[in-house]
C-alpha cells in the first residue's frame, strides 16, 4: 500500500473498482440471457411464420367463397395465433376495401379475436394499441365503437390519432361533437395528422369543425380544423374562415388564407388580399398563394405589389400566384419584370422558371 | 548517481504532485463514466417512451396521408463517381410522400456530374432561388425528364459546407435534410424522422437518425436487402461504436433536450433556422456539429423555444474504414472537428445564458471531446508507472483500470441491451454473441488506439490543420458483370 494512502482513499478505491466489475459481470450476464432468449425465439418464429402462411392461405381462399363461413368452417385458431391474425388483417386491410374488407372482419369475430383487440387497445404499449385500434375501426358493433370513443381522449398521441381516424374510417360523423368537444380539451399537436383525419369526417362536420376552429383549444389542434374546413370545401364554412383569416395566432391567420383559396369562393378573395400586408411574412405567403387559387382579377394589384415585400418568399409565391392568372398574369410579369428592384428581379426569374422566356 | 537513483530521487521528491496528477486523471475517468452511466437510464426512458419499433401502422397512416410535411434532400458530392447514379437512385427509391432531391456537385473533378447527366438525362433548367446563405457561384442548375422531383446543381468547388449551403437556397420546402453521398437511406426512414417535426410544429428544428455499419451487409437497387454484420474486425468494432454512440449518447442529450450533434451523414433541418444561422459555416471539418450548436445559440440568444431530437429507427448506412489509415484520418479529423466548435464557441461553456446546453451540454463536451483523450492517454502512460513506482497503492491502480477499461466494457454491453430489448436490429442471436465479445474485446487495444489518434487530432487541430484527408470507397452499385446484389467490402486508401 502507498504511504500516501489514507484511511478514506482504499474504502473509495475499492468501491470504485469493485463496484465496476460488479457492473461489468452483471451487463455481460444478462446480455447472455438476452442471446440465449433471442435464439430460442429465433426457432419460435419459424414456427409463427408457418403458422401465418397457413392462416394467410385460408383467408384468401375465405375471401375467394361464394358463401360466408360460418364458424364450424374455420380452422380452430388458440390465444396465441391472434397476434398472427391480427398482423394478417392488418397487412390485407392496406389493400381491401368493400366486401373482402368486412369478410375479414367477420372471421376476425367469429375467431375470437375481437375481446382480444378490444383489451388490446387500452392496455401495452403504443406500437400495439395502434394496430388494435385500426383494427377496431374496420369492426361496426358498438362495443368497439365506444372503446374507440374512449381512445379518442388517449393522452398518447399517435393513439388518440389513430382511434380518430378509425372512427372516421367507421363513418362515425354522428359524433363529431364528442371528437370536437374531446380533441378542444387534448394536448394534442400534430397539426397535419389530425387535419388529415378530421377532413374525412366530411360536410358533416362542418358546424362542429368551425366550432373547434373558433373555440379556446390549443393552436395546434384549431388549425388543424381550419385546415379541415378548406380540405372539406365547404362554401358555408367560408364567413367563420374570414373571421379566422383575423384570428391572433399566425398559424391559424394563415391557414384560414390557405383554406379560403381552397374553396375558392370569391367572397374571400377581398379578405385575403388584405391579408399581403400582414406582419408575419408566414401569413403573407400563404395569402399570395391562396391568391393564386382564386384567379381573382381585382386581386392581381395587391399580388404585383407584393412582388416588393421584403420576405423572397412572399414575392416569390406572389409571382407565382399571377403566372396562374394564365395569359393575363405572363403579361403582367413581363411588365413588372421591367421595373428595378427586387420585384422586377423576382418577375424576371419566374418568368424564366415559369416559361422559359424573359 | 545512477538513472534508477535518480528516477527514485525524483520520485520521492515529487510523489505528492505525481499523486495529484493521479488523481486528476482517476476523477476525469470517474467524471467521464459519471456521464455514461446518467446516459444510460434516460437512453433507456426515451427508447421506452417514444419507441416506433413496433408502429408500422402509423408510418404507413403518413405514406398514404398526402400530409407529410415536404422534405428536400440535399445530397453534397464531391468525385462520387463510383456511387453517385447507384445513391440517388437509391433516394428516388424512398417512400416519401412529397419529397425532392437536390444533388449538388460540389466541382468534382471526376465524371460524377456526366455520370448523373447520363443516368438521369439531365436538361438545364432555370430555378429562381434566395441567396439565402453564403456558397460558391453555381455553373448550372439541371433538371431530369425521367425524375420531376431531382435537381441537379453543378457549382464550383467550396467544400461539403458550401455544396449543403447550395443545396439549401435552391430548396423550396421548410425542411430540408442532408444526406452523404456515399449513404444508403432506409426505404422508410424519412417517414420516421419526419414524425419529431409533425408532433411538435412549432418548436422542432432538427431531428438526426441513426448511422450504421453498411459493410457485412447484402445491397439491391440501392436498397440494403439484408443487413449482416462485417467480417473484418476493424468495421465490426466500430459497428459497436456506432450502436454505443447512437443508441445511448445521443439518446439521452436529446432526452435531455441537450443534444449538440446531429451526424451529418443524415440529419433532417428546418430550413427558415438554418438559413437564419447563416447555413453550414465554412472551413470547418465538424459543419454538422457545428451547424446544431449555432442553432442552440441563435434560438437561446433570441429566447425562443425550440427542440431538436434523435430518433434511433430511421437509418442511414454507410461504409465504416477497413484500414487503419483511413479510419485514423476520420477519427483524426472528427476530434479536429470536436475541438474547432467547442473553442469557437467556448463562450457557452457553463455559461447560463444557454441554459442545459451551455451548463450540462458543452460540460460534458468538454469532460468528453477536450479532456477525455488527454487523460486517457496520459493514463496509459503515467498510471502503471506510477503504481510500479509506489506513488499510489494497487487499490489505486485497480480503480484506474475499472475506471478506464472495464466499465468501458459495462456500458457497451449495455448498448447492445437496449438495441436488443427495443429495436432488435442485429440480425441473428450468433451475431448478437459475436457483438458481445466485440464490447468487450474493444476495450483492450482499440479504445487505446483512437485516443491516441484522438490525442493526434489535438496536436494537428493546434497546429491549424484543416484539410479533411481522403476517404476512397468501393460504392455499392453492382460492377458490370457481376450479380446485381452485393455484399459490401470497400477498400478504402
Amino acid at each position: 500500500m502507498s504511504p500516501l494512502a489514507t484511511g478514506f482513499e482504499i474504502p473509495f478505491l475499492r468501491a470504485v473498482w469493485i463496484g465496476t466489475a460488479v457492473l461489468c459481470v452483471a451487463s455481460i450476464a444478462i446480455m447472455a440471457v438476452l442471446i440465449a432468449r433471442r435464439a430460442a425465439a429465433s426457432a419460435e418464429a419459424v414456427q409463427r411464420d408457418a403458422r401465418r402462411q397457413s392462416l394467410s392461405r385460408f383467408i384468401l381462399a375465405a375471401l375467394k367463397s361464394p358463401v360466408a363461413l360460418d364458424a364450424a368452417a374455420l380452422p380452430p385458431v388458440t390465444q396465441a395465433d391472434f397476434p398472427i391474425l391480427v398482423s394478417l388483417a392488418l397487412d390485407m386491410l392496406r389493400s381491401l376495401r368493400g366486401t373482402d374488407a368486412v369478410r375479414i372482419c367477420s372471421l376476425l369475430k367469429l375467431w375470437g379475436v375481437e375481446p382480444y383487440l378490444l383489451a388490446m387497445a387500452v392496455r401495452g404499449r403504443p406500437g400495439k394499441r395502434i394496430r388494435a385500434v385500426t383494427l377496431l375501426g374496420f369492426l361496426d358493433d358498438d362495443t368497439s365503437l365506444q372503446v374507440l370513443l374512449a381512445t379518442a381522449r388517449d393522452r398518447e398521441m399517435y393513439v388518440q390519432i389513430s382511434a380518430l381516424r378509425a372512427l372516421a374510417q367507421r363513418g362515425a360523423s354522428g359524433h363529431i361533437d364528442t371528437i370536437t368537444d374531446s380533441l378542444a380539451q387534448s394536448g394534442q399537436t400534430n397539426t397535419l395528422l389530425l387535419h388529415d383525419i378530421l377532413q374525412r369526417f366530411g360536410a358533416t362536420a362542418v358546424p362542429a369543425l368551425s366550432r373547434l376552429a373558433q373555440s379556446p383549444a390549443s393552436a395546434e389542434v384549431r388549425t388543424a380544423a381550419v385546415m379541415a374546413l378548406g380540405s372539406i370545401g365547404a362554401t358555408d364554412a367560408v364567413p367563420a374562415l374570414i373571421t379566422l383569416s383575423e384570428d391572433a395566432v399566425t398559424d391559424v391567420r394563415a391557414q384560414a388564407l390557405a383554406a379560403l383559396g381552397k374553396i375558392a369562393d370569391p367572397r374571400g378573395a377581398s379578405v385575403i388580399a388584405r391579408r399581403l400586408s400582414d406582419l408575419d411574412a408566414s401569413v403573407r405567403v400563404q395569402a399570395a398563394q391562396a391568391l393564386g387559387e382564386l384567379h381573382a382579377l381585382s386581386t392581381l394589384p395587391a399580388l404585383a405589389g407584393s412582388l416588393n415585400d421584403s420576405d423572397w418568399w412572399v414575392r416569390f409565391r406572389a409571382a407565382q400566384a399571377i403566372h396562374r392568372f394564365g395569359d393575363k398574369g405572363v403579361a403582367a410579369l413581363k411588365a413588372l419584370s421591367r421595373q428595378p428592384g427586387a420585384g422586377g428581379e423576382i418577375a424576371s426569374q419566374a418568368l424564366l422558371e415559369f416559361t422559359g422566356a424573359r | 548517481m545512477d538513472i534508477g537513483a535518480q528516477a527514485s530521487a525524483f520520485l520521492v521528491d515529487y510523489s505528492p504532485y505525481l499523486l495529484i496528477l493521479s488523481w486528476t486523471i482517476l476523477g476525469i475517468g470517474v467524471a467521464q463514466n459519471l456521464v455514461y452511466a446518467l446516459q444510460l437510464p434516460a437512453a433507456w426512458a426515451e427508447l421506452r417512451e417514444r419507441s416506433q419499433a413496433e408502429d408500422s401502422e402509423s408510418a404507413f397512416q403518413l405514406l398514404i396521408s398526402d400530409v407529410a410535411m415536404p422534405i428536400s434532400l440535399v445530397v453534397p458530392g464531391y468525385n462520387e463517381e463510383a456511387t453517385i447514379v447507384e445513391s440517388v437512385r437509391s433516394m428516388l427509391s424512398l417512400r416519401y410522400p412529397d419529397l425532392e432531391i437536390i444533388v449538388v456537385n460540389d466541382g468534382s473533378k471526376d465524371g460524377t456530374l456526366q455520370a448523373l447527366i447520363d443516368a438521369f438525362q439531365l436538361q438545364p433548367v432555370t430555378r429562381a432561388h434566395e441567396e439565402a446563405v453564403k456558397h460558391q457561384p453555381i455553373r448550372q442548375v439541371y433538371g431530369s425528364s425521367m425524375y420531376a422531383r431531382l435537381l441537379v446543381v453543378d457549382k464550383h468547388n467550396g467544400g461539403k459546407s458550401d455544396a449543403i449551403n447550395a443545396g439549401i437556397n435552391l430548396s423550396r420546402n421548410p425542411l430540408f435534410c442532408v444526406v452523404d453521398a456515399d449513404s444508403l437511406l432506409e426505404i422508410e426512414s424519412l417517414l420516421s424522422s419526419v414524425r419529431p417535426f409533425m408532433e411538435d410544429p412549432r418548436h422542432m428544428i432538427a431531428v438526426g437518425g441513426t448511422i450504421r455499419v453498411l459493410n457485412g451487409c447484402v445491397v439491391k437497387n440501392g436498397q440494403v436487402i439484408q443487413s449482416g454484420l462485417p467480417r473484418k474486425f476493424l468495421p465490426l468494432v466500430q459497428y459497436m461504436e456506432y450502436i454505443r454512440a447512437y443508441l445511448m449518447a445521443r439518446l439521452a442529450w436529446s432526452r435531455w433536450g441537450i443534444l449538440t450533434l446531429i451526424s451529418g451523414a443524415f440529419g433532417i433541418f428546418r430550413r427558415s433556422v438554418a438559413v437564419e444561422v447563416g447555413g453550414f459555416t465554412h472551413g470547418t471539418v465538424g459543419e454538422d456539429y457545428e451547424l446544431i450548436v449555432k442553432m442552440h445559440k441563435h434560438m437561446r440568444n433570441q429566447d425562443r423555444v425550440y427542440s431538436l431530437r434523435y430518433v434511433p429507427e430511421p437509418v442511414c448506412w454507410t461504409e465504416a474504414p477497413e484500414t487503419l489509415k483511413v479510419l485514423s484520418n476520420q477519427r483524426k479529423r472528427w476530434q479536429r472537428g470536436a475541438l474547432e466548435v467547442f473553442f469557437r464557441h467556448r463562450d457557452m461553456l457553463l455559461n447560463p445564458r444557454y441554459g442545459k446546453v451551455g451548463m450540462l451540454g458543452f460540460l460534458n463536451n468538454l469532460i468528453i471531446d477536450v479532456l477525455g483523450p488527454i487523460a486517457e492517454v496520459l493514463g496509459y502512460i503515467l498510471m502503471p508507472l506510477f503504481w510500479i513506482a509506489g506513488v499510489f497503492s494497487f487499490d489505486f491502480f485497480l480503480a484506474y483500470v475499472a475506471l478506464f477499461f472495464a466499465f468501458g466494457v459495462f456500458i457497451s454491453v449495455c448498448s447492445l441491451i437496449l438495441e436488443e430489448l427495443e429495436l432488435r436490429r442485429v440480425p441473428r442471436a450468433s451475431d448478437l454473441a459475436l457483438l458481445l465479445g466485440v464490447a468487450i474485446v474493444e476495450n483492450f487495444g482499440y479504445r487505446q488506439l483512437t485516443n491516441v489518434w484522438r490525442i493526434i487530432g489535438w496536436w494537428e487541430f493546434l497546429r491549424g490543420k484543416t484539410s479533411w484527408g481522403t476517404m476512397t470507397r468501393k460504392g455499392f452499385g453492382p460492377k458490370p458483370g457481376s450479380e446485381a446484389a452485393m455484399t459490401i467490402t470497400p477498400k478504402n486508401a
